[in-house]
């Protein structure tokens, strides 16, 4: 007995105490200034539900006796395979092969006349014999209420032990599409007339995330790229899709990462999801151009404290299967409710935006701070753009620190401890999000005994020429665009600037430079406030500041704990926090109110003042303009 | 009948089974090829599907489905055990090797001695050991393994070696391993004109489950039988409750039921592991109709 009394305390030393970053959503989370009403509210459809598919499915009833509209089979064993006895496993099991894959779909639809747009969802892979498909009943009651159409595609049989078959998920979709333009054009339907087949969203989830992806780009295909035999004839208006914790690069069409233009696009993942633990959705965001001219945004929303599976009500918390308790550390999730609000705010407010014109949602994808009311509890760091934003610097170009994207842009730094371009790392060992960006470091103080003497403030500026101005028509209606992570390196103290009205001739040789100290990391954690100011220059010289965290929140790296095990995050991860940059939207105008006499319409200077705090670093990204429509600027989170 | 019934019942059958094999004198040598080469391999009684580093000693199409190191002891009254195995993959082959010692007593120079040597004692002394090398592979979704070994029995000034071959197959089918072996294909141990014994040639056949959960514990089992050219069938069962509190930390109680390959060993067997990450240190308690043996080893994965 006392051997075991001696043991329990010695595993119990083994399981790291739950470890939490500070919780700033008192105050970041404090004020409600949108004035839409809250999307997770039901509307006043009443909701019907109704499933289609093949009618012969052997292991779902609802896909046997309860479909109400029949559907074919599709030929997808060119996009899917599973070779040897699993494969035959596997088609013992659904009764079907690859070659003759269901289109089958529960649907949830407002009873009226409609037509309403269509939202498809997909869930991700996940034990086959655990149907997924019904995870997303919270969703599809929802926004049918609201007067959207949601269908859950089942892809059950695409799941299990398989690999690289997410072209063939995506392909999937855009076949029940094709159903969904039966269904609405044929006569005895029950959804006869009541889809609007031009206002369409895919949504997916974990490899459905990726799925969409696909789905939207073979959308605009002619050919299937890994095999133009197969020819595609979708062209469907799909405006949005939302991808919840998606895998990204597991399909590469021609061996390139998936490409995606002009359409909206909603990313959410959680800190602690214990399955894609990696970011891997922003590369997608990162790869989604907009070059029609068209109406477009894209958003994300990282969540402090939501996993992978709580997305689906079937999945749950087991991120890691069955024995998920073992491995992962579940105490400091979002209770279950909490983390599908979230969804049902962000993915209602969305699709109100992008399919029904509801214009008022807006603001919350540039700064959800707007949105204090709605929003559970947690930290949320955000990325957004829009279709109007030029990217002066982007960083991706060439090896030259000093130039920006385009000619006429200018980069500069003064009194930088720190100023490189390099990639963005994920926290997975040796993985990166596959973008450049700046590192900069700075530290105001001089060295020396005196602890308090402070230099002239660092500054990292963007100059912006007369004709790039003017091409990009950058005057008082504008604003300006970036994302910024700040990191945990505290560069040393600044070396004293040399007195060269001294001459020293007696002096054979200058002694050598030295190289400033290197860059540390402290032994606890910087609990400073993380802040600087934002200052524009016009021709004149007159300049305004205004302090980056009106804008959105700045916050130093976030760490998360996944794993129960104490060190196992450790092991696992090259760091412990996600690098997910801010993004910061400043109108022009608001320089203004600061000082009257700016000439906003001939701006020849952004400059980055590191005034707020004496040292740190942060890594900097897609600096550029944007003439953003005021309707995601009512509410700004300047006017507070 | 239910479950319960029939687990009762095959268990009964067992100890009627294990008190006519008791009364049968030991016909086979060397008895190290007799006796479990490690704790796990006592408590699950049958391994002839097991998924075990010492497979090599149970059916070698088994050998390196788990990889590792295994290194053992058991502690009779009057002998000592030793067993080291160790597996690894190499290129689309699983290779294995091992070795067996067992240090002992005997009361005479007759082969096979009694196995009651063990814990009682003898007045001469006497040693058994087998090294052993296995290759194994996946065909056809069936694995395949061969094991080529030396054994050796002295008594006293006397010795005489033998090459052996065991040669084995198994399968998955959904959770369960299914396995059959043919050990101890060879000639046999002659020490003197008047002292030889045949082989242990064995044809087995066993099951393993994997992957069972019960609430919050991991519930494996194991069943099968051999034969011996006598006629005689030695059925066995085992059971394996595991339950890891967290990643890498797990702990198991095991019990076996069999019927006795040896006069003196006796049917029943209990025992446990506790593993952390890669190392597991095992203990198993073996019945013996003079006293008990006890067994540990350390497990390296």
């Amino acid at each position: 007995m006392r051997r075991i009394l001696i043991l329990l305390p010695a595993l119990a030393a083994c399981v790291a105490p739950l470890k939490l970053a500070k919780d700033d959503s008192p105050v970041v989370l404090s004020k409600h200034l949108i004035t839409a009403p809250d999307p997770a509210v039901r509307g006043a459809f009443p909701v019907r539900t109704l499933y289609y598919g093949s009618g012969t499915d052997k292991n779902r009833v609802v896909f046997k006796d309860s479909v109400a509209i029949k559907t074919g089979t599709v030929d997808g064993s060119k996009l899917a395979d599973v070779p040897g006895q699993a494969g035959k496993d596997r088609t013992k099991y659904w009764g079907f092969g690859f070659n003759k894959m269901p289109v089958n779909g529960r649907v949830w639809y407002p009873q009226g006349t409609g037509p309403f747009p269509l939202v498809l969802v997909v869930h991700g892979n996940h034990n086959m014999k655990d149907f997924s498909d019904p995870g997303y009943a919270y969703l599809g009651q929802l926004l049918a209420s609201r007067g959207f159409i949601l269908a859950s595609v089942d892809e059950n049989f695409l799941n299990g032990g398989i690999s690289r078959e997410n072209d063939a998920r995506g392909w999937m979709l855009l076949q029940h599409l094709k159903q969904w333009r039966r269904f609405n054009d044929s006569t005895g339907s029950p959804l006869q007339g009541k889809v609007d087949m031009n206002r369409i969203a895919l949504m997916g989830h974990s490899r459905g995330g990726e799925a969409v992806a696909v789905a939207g780009a073979f959308n605009r295909l002619k050919h299937y790229p890994d095999d133009a035999t197969i020819t595609f004839d979708f062209g469907f208006n799909i405006r949005s899709l939302v991808a919840i914790a998606p895998v990204d690069g597991q399909y590469r069409p021609s061996d390139k990462p998936t490409p995606l233009n002009n359409i909206n696009y909603l990313l959410i993942h959680g800190s602690h999801d214990g399955d894609v633990s990696t970011f891997s959705g922003l590369t997608q965001y990162e790869r989604i151009k907009f070059t029609d001219g068209g109406d477009w945004f894209k958003s994300v929303f990282f969540v402090y404290r939501a996993n992978h599976g709580q997305w689906n009500s079937v999945w749950g918390n087991k991120d890691s299967g069955p024995r998920s308790g073992r491995v992962l550390d579940l105490r400091g999730l979002l209770s279950p409710e909490e983390q599908r609000r979230f969804a049902e705010v962000t993915i209602t407010a969305f699709l109100e935006a992008t399919l029904n014109s509801k214009r008022e949602y807006l603001p919350l994808f540039r700064d959800h701070r707007v949105a204090g009311g709605w929003l559970p509890k947690t930290m949320y760091t955000t990325r957004f753009e829009e279709s109007t934003f030029k990217a002066a610097a982007d960083f991706e170009d060439d090896v030259d620190v000093t130039t920006g994207s385009v000619p006429g842009i200018r980069l500069g730094g003064d009194s930088l401890a720190t100023w490189k371009e390099a990639m963005v790392p994920f926290r997975s060992r040796n993985s990166t999000q596959f973008h450049n960006a700046a590192w900069i470091g700075w530290n105001n103080r001089i060295a020396g005994d005196d602890t308090t003497k402070m230099g002239r403030p660092a500054a990292y500026e963007i100059a912006l020429g007369d004709s790039l101005r003017s091409a990009w028509r950058v005057d008082a209606s504008s604003a300006l665009v970036f994302s910024l992570a700040a990191t945990d390196a505290k560069p040393g103290p600044r070396q004293p600037a040399r007195d060269t009205t001294k001459k020293d001739s007696t002096a054979k040789k200058a002694a050598p430079a030295r190289r400033p100290p290197p860059p540390r990391r402290p032994s606890g954690p910087d609990t400073t406030v993380f802040d600087l100011s934002v200052e524009i220059v016009d021709a004149a010289g007159t300049s305004a500041r205004v302090p980056l965290s009106a804008y959105g929140p700045v916050r130093r790296p976030v760490e998360s704990y996944i794993y129960r095990r104490s060190g196992r995050d450790k092991l696992r991860f090259g760091s412990l926090s996600e690098m997910v940059l801010q993004t910061y939207v400043i109108p022009f105008n608001d320089w203004r109110r600061i000082a009257p006499t700016l000439d906003l319409d001939r701006v020849v200077k952004v400059r980055l003042v590191f005034d707020r705090t004496p040292a740190g670093s942060l890594v900097l990204d897609n600096i550029g303009f944007s003439r953003i429509s005021r309707d995601f600027l009512i509410a700004t989170g300047s006017d507070q | 009948m239910n479950r319960a019934d029939c687990c009762l019942r095959g268990a009964a059958c067992v100890l009627v089974l294990s008190t006519s094999a008791a009364a049968q004198a030991d016909r086979y040598a060397p008895t190290v090829l007799q006796i479990a080469p490690t704790p796990r391999a006592a408590t699950l009684a049958s391994t002839t599907a097991a998924r075990d580093i010492e497979a090599i000693f149970g059916n070698p199409a088994m050998v390196g489905v788990a990889v590792g190191t295994v290194a053992g002891m058991g502690r009779f009254d009057h002998a000592t055990h030793l067993t080291l195995a160790s597996s690894a993959s190499l290129g689309p082959f699983n290779v294995g090797i091992g070795a067996q010692y067992l240090d002992a007593f005997t009361q005479g120079f007759e082969l096979p001695y009694s196995s009651y040597a063990l814990q009682d004692g003898g007045d001469r002394q006497a040693s058994s050991a087998v090294g052993a090398f296995a290759l194994a592979m996946t065909f056809r979704g069936n694995r395949v393994g061969a094991a080529v070994k030396y054994v050796e029995q002295r008594v006293d000034a006397l010795r005489d070696g033998a090459p052996s071959l065991d040669l084995g197959i198994a399968r998955d089918v959904s959770r369960y391993t299914l396995g059959v072996a043919v050990q101890n294909i060879g000639a046999g141990i002659h020490l003197s004109p008047n002292s030889s014994a045949q082989l242990p040639l064995r044809v087995a056949a066993g099951v393993t489950s994997y992957g069972w959960t019960v609430g919050p514990f991991d519930v494996n089992g194991s069943a099968g039988a051999s034969v011996l050219p006598d006629g005689i069938v030695l059925p066995a069962f085992g059971l394996e409750l595991g339950y890891a509190p967290l990643e890498g930390y797990s702990f198991a109680v095991r019990a076996g039921i069999k019927r006795p390959e040896l006069r003196a060993q006796q049917p029943l067997s209990f025992g446990g592991s506790a593993a952390l990450d890669r190392f597991a240190l095992e203990y198993a308690y073996e019945e013996w109709i003079n006293g008990g043996t006890h067994r540990v080893a350390l497990r390296v994965r």
